[in-house]
């Protein structure tokens, strides 16, 4: 299952913002982009390697403002 | 003066949309007092029908937006996109109803009234239908504002009215409660017997002919 793939990698899930985000890895899946995507597709994106900038998988890019809120959120 | 948000917006249009909000769920209730009426007055003295109605309010209607967006954040710069028209129950309708039997017959009863509306079942955890719930548009009242009828058990739609008052209304922080593992299951518990309760009250009645 999805879900399970991304406990696995050490992902948690926020159930106000509902996003499954992993702090050390400072990546954040949306809940529909996880809805919407093969369980293949999901483990690819969770082994890509990321920078120090939070990187975040949704279906629709989000704009540098939503960009921001959700860093200052999430820290 | 500083710039205005997506939800001070939204606000706005709240106000602006609230006496046509407001005629929607007027218009339904009653035609659905009217067309529930034959059974209400064939009811038996053990069984009960009661048909509640509201408008969502201000800040529900805007966390509801905002819960319908990735991340649940506003987009400022695409403030202009949001609309509190796009949701499907600003105006509302519940028939709670004892025992089950009954529900069956009303939601027939309403779903010939209202052909063209959408159905959106409220869905217990393991797929089953807790309960029928259509939206759709009171024609002739507003073209805009969509409207929702649900048709609920008795037992499990006032267990709602508690739960959801209490984990939701007051307090937004209290969601991460009611999203626990051990809510969530306590909450299924509660909906199975209650459900039970409804089923076998049913059964003891159809055994005895009361």
């Amino acid at each position: 299952m999805k879900k399970d793939i991304l406990l696995k990698a050490g992902y948690k899930y926020d159930f106000n913002r509902a996003l499954y985000i992993n702090r050390d890895a400072k990546k954040a899946f949306s809940l529909e982009f996880v809805d919407d995507n093969s369980e293949g597709e999901l483990a690819q994106r969770i082994r890509e390697t990321n920078g120090t900038a939070w990187k975040f998988y949704f279906n629709a890019d989000p704009s540098e403002g939503v960009r921001r809120e959700l860093e200052r959120v999430l820290g | 003066m500083p710039e205005r948000t997506v939800e001070d917006l939204l606000r706005v249009q709240y106000v602006q949309l609230l006496p046509e909000v407001r005629r929607v769920a007027w218009q339904l209730e009653t035609e659905i007092r009217f067309r529930t009426l034959p059974i209400l007055h064939g009811l038996n003295h053990y069984e009960q029908l009661i048909v509640k109605s509201r408008v969502k309010d201000c800040e529900s209607a805007i966390r509801a937006l905002q819960r319908r967006q990735e991340g649940r954040i506003f987009d400022p710069q695409r403030s202009m996109e949001y609309s509190l028209l796009s949701l499907p129950d600003l105006a509302g309708v519940r028939v709670l109803i004892f025992p089950r039997s009954r529900l069956l017959e009303t939601d027939r009863v309403l779903n010939a009234s209202f052909p063209d509306w959408k159905p959106d079942p409220v869905l217990g955890e393991n797929g089953t239908v807790l309960a029928p719930k259509y939206n759709g548009y009171c024609s002739g009242v507003s073209e805009k504002v969509k409207a929702e009828y649900q048709v609920v058990p008795m037992l499990v739609g006032l267990f709602w009215e508690v739960e959801h008052g209490a984990m939701y209304k007051p307090d937004p922080s209290l969601v991460d409660i009611a999203n626990s593992r051990e809510m969530k299951l306590l909450k299924n518990d509660v909906e199975f017997a209650l459900s039970r309760f409804e089923a076998v009250f049913e059964s003891f009645v159809a055994e005895n002919e009361i």
